[in-house]
């Protein structure tokens, strides 16, 4: 607002200059006419004529060869000698002795030169000046006031509004914001945000029902497949080759299961339907633990690990949901690795909490790439070559972690060959 | 939440699945004889569990509507009730909750979709015995079909044995040939899960599934390691070894006589 001032300011000072300016040539013009009128009786010479002008105007009488026959002691010889080379009115003198000139021939030999100081207009502009640097502070002051205040007044039942809505949280999508009565922006706003969240109750519940439908509609032909198998598989008639061809089908029907019942974990993560049991549990112990029974993975894989656990860190988790999410990072660790490798699983304590890091050698996931590998179905690997994992596990991980409040992120200050995982949890 | 008969469970090692957790809790013995009712609209699901269970010496009665279930199972004497959830008519809680309601205390084991954490709540405290989440090994179900039995009636034994092997599920001690071997807990599931069906082939499958709740992909050597794990301490101070691979397949235990 201050801006707009400023600048209103200059443009009514600009504007003002020049009719200034334009009323100093008005004044020139007529005096002259007048002094004209003077030197119309023949034989009347111009520096005989006593002229009474406007006190910030002033005359000079020049010969023909120049030289200056009177002058009225107001306007000086640097001011009006200009004049003489020009026809019309021009500016002459320095800036605060600024005048406006004009010449004219009066009679034979005879030049006069007709001024108008422009001091006159600069007190005038400078009266301006003062009076806004007065007034403008004041003007914005209570202009801002004033706008604060309707403003607020004006805003307050969208407040309103924006509170109700803070309130409203995935478990109670069936409340709705209060309509006013009056038919306004406020009561357009409110409507339409009724509709948006019955829309988006609608969509959760099918999300919801999606979830219960899947899991029972992909169970039954899993559960089929895998009983009838399990019955052909030691079907006494087989041949060893039919017998292998068997339990590979098992294997990807085991693939299929463990997709199956990822996704749909997901899919209930996503609806909020994961209720987590949070009791007071000693984290470290449940690190410790799961590092223990890894080293069958570990073994398998054909690496080594080694673990240091800062003891007796407590924190409110689900234990179910991150033993989950510790086998997952450590089978990732494990399997994305490269023969004699090396896995390292840390626990410490932070300023906000605990922080578990788990690292291993291996090829690691490209600089690029790093952003996306916690997305559904994300594989660094892009030939495939590794058909084993299906790319949700670290997906799974990030929203078991964040449903306990915390983060899973993946250093991105990793030498090459080194990936590394961090889980932050707040302590108990 | 399952030691409903007020006995100890031993931890599992990797509880990632919860479906299967009792697998190595169940009590075991001969299953010959005892007489199941399965209400189970899916066809193919009853045929199998069926034809699976006979060949475990269960004798079973199939029916595939709720309404024709309830019936039976109120008024038949059957030794347990096998109790899909979704059934056409009456749904598989309805009908547990009236067999109660009603005094029938017949064993029942309800079948239920993995990971519905309420519905399965519900039923443990609508008086279901145990449950089963889909989809399930056969194995799985007899071990509990027996432990629920026994669990009412004090029938069937905790001991589990083939050759010279012994395993006490209850004291959850393992001999072999009179001497007694130490195991962790994953090599005792292990050794169970091949117990339970001696002479026949186990594939890597169902012991992945049925030790780690099928946490891990059984193509990643796990079961190997695992295997070969147990069989050091097996067959220490033996001249024939009783666990047998059957290359791309799976394991076997076999008499070495």
């Amino acid at each position: 607002m201050a801006l707009a001032m400023t600048a209103f300011a200059a443009g009514t000072l600009f504007n003002l200059y020049h009719k200034q300016v334009a009323e100093a040539d008005d004044d020139i013009d007529s005096e002259t006419k007048e002094l004209i009128l003077h030197l119309a009786e023949p034989g009347k010479l111009p520096e005989t004529i006593a002229w009474d002008l406007d006190p910030h105007m002033g005359w000079t009488v020049f010969d023909a060869q120049g030289r200056i026959l009177k002058t009225d002691a107001i306007i000086t010889e640097e001011a009006s000698r200009p004049a003489l080379a020009v026809a019309g009115i021009v500016s002459t003198g320095g800036i605060f002795t600024a005048w406006r000139v004009r010449s004219f021939s009066a009679g034979p030999e005879r030049t006069i030169v007709v001024g108008y100081a422009m001091i006159k207009v600069y007190n005038v502009l400078a009266d301006l000046v003062v009076a806004y640097a007065w007034s403008l502070p004041l003007v914005v002051v209570v202009v801002g006031v004033g706008t604060w205040w309707a403003t607020s007044r004006a805003l307050a039942p969208f407040r309103a509004l924006a509170e109700e809505i803070e309130g409203i949280q995935s478990e109670n999508l069936e409340r709705r914001v209060p309509e006013p009565v009056a038919q306004d922006e406020i009561k357009r706003l409110a409507v339409s945000f009724n509709e948006l969240l019955a829309r988006i109750a609608k969509t959760f519940t099918q999300t919801k029902r999606f979830a219960a439908d899947a899991s029972h509609e992909l169970r039954t032909p899993l559960t089929i497949m895998r009983g009838e198998l399990e019955l052909l598989v030691r079907d006494p008639e087989l041949r060893p080759e039919q017998q292998a061809k068997i339990a590979s089908l098992q294997e990807e029907i085991g693939r299929l299961d463990r997709i199956t019942e990822q996704l749909l974990l997901l899919a209930r993560f996503d609806a909020g339907q994961v209720r987590l049991e949070r009791p007071d549990i000693d984290f470290s112990r449940l690190v410790a633990e799961v590092c223990q029974h890894a080293d069958l993975l570990t073994q398998a894989a054909g690496v080594t690990i080694t673990v240091s656990i800062l003891p007796a860190l407590r924190i409110n988790g689900d234990v179910h949901h991150l033993r989950r999410l510790l086998l997952n990072l450590l089978d990732n660790a494990c399997t994305h690795n490269e023969p004699q490798g090396r896995v390292q699983c840390s626990l410490k304590a932070e300023a906000a909490g605990v922080v578990l890091s788990i690292g291993n050698t291996g090829p690691g996931i490209p600089a690029e790439m790093r952003e996306r590998v916690f997305e559904r179905f994300f594989r660094a690997d892009l030939s495939r070559a590794n058909t084993r994992g299906h790319g949700l596990g670290l997906a799974l991980s990030k929203e078991i972690v964040e449903l306990h409040g915390g983060s899973l992120t993946m250093s991105d200050s990793c030498a090459v060959g080194w990936t590394e995982f961090h889980v932050r949890l707040p302590l108990a | 939440m399952l030691a409903r008969g007020g006995r100890a469970r031993h931890p599992r090692i990797f509880p990632g699945a919860d479906y299967h957790e009792v697998a190595s809790s169940a009590d075991s013995g001969s299953p010959v004889g005892m007489h199941v009712l399965v209400v189970e609209d899916e066809e193919k699901v009853a045929a199998f569990v069926k034809r699976g269970l006979a060949e475990h010496g269960v004798s079973t009665e199939v029916c595939h509507h709720g309404d024709e279930g309830l019936r039976r199972a109120a008024n038949e004497p059957f030794d347990a009730v096998v109790l899909d959830i979704m059934l056409p008519g009456r749904d598989g809680l309805s009908i547990l909750k009236k067999l109660r309601a009603d005094g029938h205390n017949v064993p029942v084991l309800l079948l239920t979709a993995r990971g519905d954490v309420d519905e399965r709540v519900e039923g443990l405290d609508m008086g279901a015995d145990d449950y089963l989440a889909k989809p399930f090994a056969m194995t799985e179900l007899v071990a509990r079909l027996r432990a629920v039995w026994r669990r009412r009636t004090g029938v069937a034994s905790n001991l589990l044995s083939h050759a010279d092997i012994v395993m006490n599920l209850g004291t959850r001690e393992v001999r072999r040939g009179g001497s007694d071997l130490v195991l962790t807990q994953q090599e005792f599931a292990l050794l169970e899960c091949l117990l339970r069906m001696p002479e026949k082939v186990v594939t890597r499958t169902e012991i992945s599934q049925q030790v780690w709740g099928y946490q891990f992909d059984p193509g990643t050597n796990v079961v190997e390691v695992a295997v070969q794990r147990l069989r050091r301490k097996l067959d220490e101070g033996f001249t024939q070894p009783i666990i047998h691979t059957v290359r791309g397949v799976g394991y076997v235990l076999k008499n070495p006589a």
